[in-house]
């Protein structure tokens, strides 16, 4: 059986780039902002100690994913 | 306030059992090589575990039991999408092994931590369910045979450090509201 495919890699490529793009961008950005609004937070409270590691990971994830996007492209 | 009881058979958990029909679809594609319609049911599993909370919303159907249920099923879809890309050797097999370890492992410290609240609680942890998300994106890229090596390669170590993190609040630190 031959391999259906939906659309041509060209394109199938440059939808998952755009969309990873956008979301691991849009995830960068939204973790640093909250991680910004925490700064003024006593990091001793476990909760907010908690906020701020998963702020951080988040934007080391996001970066993670733009930069594969661009290894790929580059 | 009086606790809302909500039925285990609502909009919400049908939607998230719904996520379970993607399995076959995936195994199909995975099958016979059929990389756009792998990464095209990855997409329709991922994104009915979006609607599950937004359906849990509108129809004000929130329970622990939604929650455990999605979690569980988060874990076996994605668990099982993981295995199969990496016995099929769309993906590499150290970093999945790694993942599933350290998934048990993680889930065995939340166990330890809800007796040590002595009642049942979860430990609500911002980097895991970070990680979470970049699970699944990586059975995307897995499927998509798009920058496996780096992705998957990456994706260890901020485990690594995510749980080890976690370990320490949920088997160290003290219990908030714990019973004596």
């Amino acid at each position: 059986m031959s391999d259906p495919h939906l659309v041509s890699h060209t394109v199938f490529v440059w939808f998952i780039s755009l969309m990873t793009g956008l979301v691991a961008g849009t995830w960068f950005v939204y973790d640093a902002l909250k991680l910004w609004w925490l700064r003024k937070e006593d990091g001793r409270v476990p909760m907010i100690h908690d906020k701020r590691f998963g702020y951080s990971i988040g934007i080391f994830v996001g970066a993670i994913g733009v930069l594969g996007v661009l290894k790929y492209h580059l | 306030m009086e606790a809302r009881i909500v039925s285990k058979i609502n909009p919400a958990n049908a939607v998230t059992a719904s996520r379970f029909f993607c399995l076959p679809g995936i195994v199909w594609a995975v099958d016979n090589g059929y990389h756009q319609w792998a990464t095209l049911f990855v997409l329709i599993c991922g994104l009915l575990d979006k609607v599950d909370g937004l359906v849990a919303k509108i129809f004000n159907c929130r329970s622990v039991f939604g929650e455990l249920f999605d979690a569980i099923t988060d874990g076996i879809c994605y668990g099982f999408c993981l295995i199969l890309l990496a016995w099929y050797g769309w993906v590499p097999v150290i970093p999945v092994v790694a993942m599933i370890v350290l998934g048990l492992a993680n889930s065995g410290m939340r166990i330890i931590y809800g007796k040590r609240a002595g009642r049942a609680t979860n430990y609500k942890s911002y980097a895991m369910e970070r990680l979470v998300a970049y699970t699944a994106y990586l059975i995307g890229f897995g499927t998509a045979q798009f920058e496996v090596d780096f992705y998957f390669w990456l994706y260890p170590p901020l485990m690594i450090v995510v749980v080890l993190h976690d370990a320490k609040r949920m088997l160290v630190d003290a219990v908030p509201g714990a019973n004596a």
